[in-house]
């Protein structure tokens, strides 16, 4: 793992099937939208020995042109919604709060649960984000402070209190302290 | 007699993520992802299709 910059960490892993997945929907989202990945994949990005069923990708809101632009994108590429039937749902489903779940057909796992920001904490995640370059390939990932805080104060289960202690041991070189505190004390 | 310890369990886990983690942090990349596959691979082969045998 090497920093480039303040914002940008080269990953030299040999990409798992769930990387892979990842970097192949990110490929075809970075086309349209503003995204940031988020919750149990950062961890597993960065080591921890689990997989998970789902990627959690928090978007910024797209009108109507741009997200059928995506979903048609997504629908050539062989991904399908799991979760909607209805095609003209999808984008209303979205704009309710709700999430939408994408897969590669036929398969309904892994899947990327898609949803559009909703609040100033998923702004910030999108304003703060990190780039991770892997497979010579660029996403972007939650900054490691707020994933740790906010699986510490807000998810609390223990896989998540796992994956908080994982990040916090992978990067305690170089976790910004203060910024952890701040947001500790935020979510509390 | 208890069966099953769930704190004493729960601490040891966390035991273990930190080891791991603390392999992950001063090994290559290579090195921690190479065994890191062999594990999400294999589970998440097992969610996709729980009844088929993988090599």
């Amino acid at each position: 793992m090497e920093y480039i910059d303040k914002k940008t960490i080269k990953l030299d892993k040999i990409p798992t099937l769930l990387d892979e997945f990842v970097i192949d929907f990110v490929k075809i989202l970075q086309k349209h939208a503003t995204y940031v990945i988020v919750s149990g994949y950062v961890s597993i990005l960065f080591g921890r020995s689990r997989a998970t069923e789902d990627v959690d990708i928090v978007v910024e809101k797209m009108s109507k042109d741009q997200f059928y632009e995506l979903y048609s994108d997504l629908q050539k590429n062989g991904y399908w919604c799991v979760n909607i039937e209805n095609n003209d749902e999808v984008l209303r489903m979205l704009l309710d709060g709700f999430t939408v779940r994408f897969a590669k057909k036929p398969n309904i796992i892994p899947n990327v649960e898609f949803k559009f920001v909703k609040n100033s904490l998923e702004t910030k995640a999108i304003k703060t984000s990190l780039d991770v370059i892997m497979s010579s390939e660029k996403i972007k990932i939650s900054n490691i402070e707020l994933q740790i805080a906010y699986k510490e104060k807000v998810l609390k289960s223990d896989k998540d209190l796992e994956d908080a202690r994982h990040l916090e041991t992978v990067f305690k070189d170089r976790i910004n302290n203060n910024l952890l505190e701040k947001y500790r004390k935020m979510l509390e | 007699m208890k069966w099953f310890d769930k704190a004493k369990n729960k601490k040891e886990r966390m035991k273990f993520v930190e080891l791991w983690a603390e392999y992950v942090r001063t090994h290559s990349d290579e090195e921690w992802s190479r065994q890191q596959k062999i594990v999400v691979d294999s589970q998440l082969k097992n969610l996709i299709n729980p009844n088929k045998k993988f090599d």
